[in-house]
C-alpha cells in the first residue's frame, strides 16, 4: 500500500474505491456469515408477501376502486412497499450507535479511513446483504400475480435507478440520526422515531395516495418520500414521461443536500466525542 | 484432640431473598440506571410510541378509507389493537431483555450471570431495562379504554375478569415464545431474524381479525405462531364475535391460560438449551 500513498497520506483513486469495496464487503459478510439469520429472513419476507397481499385483498373486499385507485394497483403498491422495507430498514441499521455507547468510536476515529466513510460503506453493505430476500420475495410477488410487471422497459430502468437513488437518501438519512449519538451517546430512541417516521412518512406501509391531501402534500416535500414512494410510483405509473425524469432529478437534489448537511453535523459532531476511559 | 471454645458460628450468609423479590430489587436497579441518559430517556418513550403509533396511523388511515374490515367496526378493530399492544407492553416491560440474549452470549456477559448467585435467566431479564416499553404499554391502554366507551360490548363481570386475564396471558404468549426463541443463541449465535420476523408478525398482523387471513392463515396463526391466543381469541369472546370461530367458545375463553403454559415452556427450553453455552472468553 506504501507505494501508492503519497507523503500528505492520500491514496489514489483506484486504491480509495478498492478500500471502500473492501468495507462495503465486511458490512456484507457480517451479515451473511449468520446463515440461519439469512434463511429466517428469506422465509419471513416470503411470509409477508403473502399476509399483506391477503390483508389488502380484505381490505379492498369486492370494490375494485377506492380513492381513485384500483385494487390491483394498491395490491401491488403494498407488497412491493413491504419488499422495500424489508431491504432497506432494517432494524439494525448503522453500527455508529453501539460504537459511540461503549466509546469504541475512538478507534474508528483514528482508522486512516473517515469515521463517515466507514460507517457509509457498512450501512451499504448490510443493505446490499438483504437483496437477495428481496429478489426471492419479488419473484414470489409476481409469481402470485401479486405485483403487475413494469409497463415500459425504459420505466423498469428508471425505476431501478430511483431504487437505488432511494437507497443513497435512505443511507444518508440514517447517518444523520447515527450521529446523534454524538449528542445523546445513547441513540436508540432516535432510532426507532426515525425507523418509524421514515416508515410512514416514505409510504411503504401505505401509498401517499390514500393520504389526506393536506398530509400527502408535506410528506411528499420530505426527504422520505424519495426513498421508497418515488421509486414505487414511477413502476405504477400508467403514462410516464417527463415526470419521471422530474421525480429521479429531485431524488439527486435530496442526496446533493443530504450529503452536505451530513458533513456540517460531522463537523461539529467531531468536538462533542465523548470517550470512555478503559 | 484439642478443645476449642469456638461456639458454633450460624452461617454468616444472610439467607438470598426469593426469586420474586431478587426480580424486583434487580428490575428496580435496572430502571434507575436506564433514566441516566435523560436525551434518550424522552426518545426512547417517543420512539416506543412512534413504532405502535405508525402501525396504528397506518390502520387509521385504512378504516378512515375502507370502513369495515372483514365484518369489523372500526370501534372492535380499536378494542382488538388495544388489547394487543396492551398485552405486548406488559409481555415487553417485564421480560423485554430477552431481546439481548445473543449479545449476552456472544461477548461472554453470560458468564458474568453463571457466576452470580442468581438465576441467569432472571439476571438476563433485569441486566437492563428498556423505557420504551411503558411507551407501549400507556399507548396501549388508552387504546383500549378508548375503544372499550366506543364498541358495543355487553359487559359482565366475567367479561371484565377475561379482558385483563388477556392483557396478561397475552403478554406471557408473547414473552414465552421469544424467551423460547432466545434459547437458540446458544446454539446458533444470531437469532435477531427470528425474534424480529415473529415480533414484526404479531405487531404487523395482529391488528386484523383472523379470518382476513383465509382458512389457512386462521390455522397457522394459531397452530404455528400463537398469534390467534394474544387478543384475537378472547376478543372475539367480549365483542361477541364468537360466530367467526374455527374453534369452540370455551376454546377462546380459555386463550389467556396459554400464557402461564408458554412461559414456562419457553423458560425450561431455554435453560437446556443454555447447557451449551460455550464462552467466548472474555
Amino acid at each position: 500500500m506504501s507505494a501508492e500513498v503519497d507523503l500528505a497520506g492520500r491514496r489514489s483513486i483506484g486504491e480509495a474505491l478498492a478500500l471502500r469495496a473492501a468495507l462495503v464487503r465486511q458490512g456484507t459478510r457480517s451479515v451473511l456469515v449468520f446463515r440461519t439469520d439469512l434463511f429466517v429472513g428469506i422465509v419471513s419476507t416470503l411470509l409477508r408477501v403473502v399476509l399483506v397481499l391477503l390483508v389488502w385483498q380484505a381490505v379492498y373486499g369486492d370494490r375494485t376502486t377506492v380513492s381513485g385507485i384500483a385494487r390491483e394497483d394498491a395490491v401491488g403498491y403494498a407488497v412491493l412497499g413491504a419488499l422495500f422495507a424489508a431491504a432497506m430498514q432494517p432494524f439494525q441499521f448503522s453500527s455508529l450507535r453501539d460504537r459511540v455507547r461503549t466509546g469504541n468510536v475512538v478507534f474508528d476515529i483514528m482508522r486512516p479511513v473517515s469515521l463517515i466513510t466507514q460507517s457509509t460503506a457498512d450501512q451499504l453493505g448490510t443493505t446490499l446483504a438483504s437483496i437477495p430476500k428481496a429478489a426471492v420475495g419479488l419473484a414470489l410477488a409476481l409469481a402470485l400475480g401479486a405485483v403487475p410487471g413494469p409497463s415500459t422497459a425504459w420505466q423498469t430502468v428508471a425505476f431501478a435507478v430511483s431504487s437505488l437513488l432511494g437507497l443513497v437518501i435512505a443511507i444518508q438519512c440514517n447517518l444523520i440520526v447515527g450521529l446523534t449519538a454524538f449528542w445523546t451517546t445513547e441513540v436508540g430512541g432516535a432510532y426507532l422515531v426515525y425507523n418509524m417516521a421514515a416508515a410512514f412518512c416514505s409510504g411503504s406501509l401505505i401509498p401517499l395516495w390514500f393520504m389526506p391531501d393536506g398530509l400527502a402534500g408535506v410528506l411528499r416535500a420530505l426527504p422520505f418520500s424519495a426513498q421508497i414512494f418515488t421509486p414505487l410510483s414511477i413502476w405504477f405509473d400508467r403514462d410516464a414521461g417527463w415526470n419521471v425524469v422530474g421525480a429521479l432529478a429531485l431524488q439527486v437534489g435530496w442526496i446533493v443536500v443530504l450529503a452536505f448537511a451530513a458533513h456540517l453535523i460531522w463537523l461539529r459532531a467531531l468536538r462533542r466525542t465523548v470517550i470512555n476511559g478503559g | 484432640m484439642v478443645e476449642t471454645d469456638a461456639t458454633v458460628v450460624p452461617a454468616s450468609r444472610p439467607v438470598p431473598p426469593g426469586w420474586v423479590h431478587q426480580w424486583w430489587i434487580l428490575m428496580r436497579t435496572a430502571v434507575r440506571s436506564s433514566i441516566i441518559y435523560r436525551g434518550n430517556l424522552v426518545l426512547m418513550i417517543l420512539g416506543s410510541a412512534a413504532l405502535q403509533g405508525t402501525q396504528l396511523l397506518f390502520i387509521g388511515v385504512l378504516l378512515d378509507r375502507f370502513g369495515v374490515i372483514a365484518g369489523w367496526s372500526t370501534a372492535q378493530i380499536a378494542f382488538l389493537y388495544g388489547l394487543r399492544l396492551t398485552a405486548h407492553g406488559v409481555g415487553t416491560c417485564l421480560f423485554g431483555q430477552h431481546q439481548y440474549t445473543d449479545f449476552a452470549v456472544r461477548l461472554g456477559e453470560y458468564d458474568r450471570f453463571l457466576l452470580r448467585p442468581v438465576h441467569p435467566l432472571l439476571q438476563l431479564l433485569t441486566r437492563a431495562f428498556n423505557l420504551g416499553t411503558f411507551g407501549d404499554l400507556a399507548l396501549g391502554l388508552g387504546i383500549l379504554v378508548t375503544a372499550v366507551t366506543l364498541a358495543p360490548i355487553d359487559w359482565t363481570p366475567w367479561l371484565v375478569v377475561l379482558t385483563i386475564a388477556a392483557v396478561i396471558g397475552g403478554g406471557l404468549v408473547e414473552s414465552g415464545l421469544q424467551i423460547g426463541l432466545s434459547a437458540f443463541s446458544f446454539r446458533l449465535g444470531s437469532t435477531r431474524n427470528v425474534k424480529v420476523t415473529v415480533d414484526n408478525m404479531f405487531t404487523d398482523f395482529g391488528a386484523y381479525p383472523l379470518p382476513v387471513f383465509g382458512t389457512a392463515g386462521i390455522v397457522a396463526l394459531t397452530v404455528a405462531l400463537p398469534l390467534a391466543f394474544v387478543a384475537y381469541l378472547p376478543a372475539t369472546v367480549v365483542l361477541g364475535k364468537t360466530a367467526e370461530l374455527l374453534v369452540p367458545v370455551w376454546f377462546a375463553a380459555a386463550a389467556p391460560l396459554a400464557g402461564p403454559l408458554l412461559l414456562w415452556a419457553g423458560w425450561a427450553f431455554f435453560m437446556r438449551q443454555s447447557r451449551h453455552y460455550e464462552s467466548p472468553g472474555a
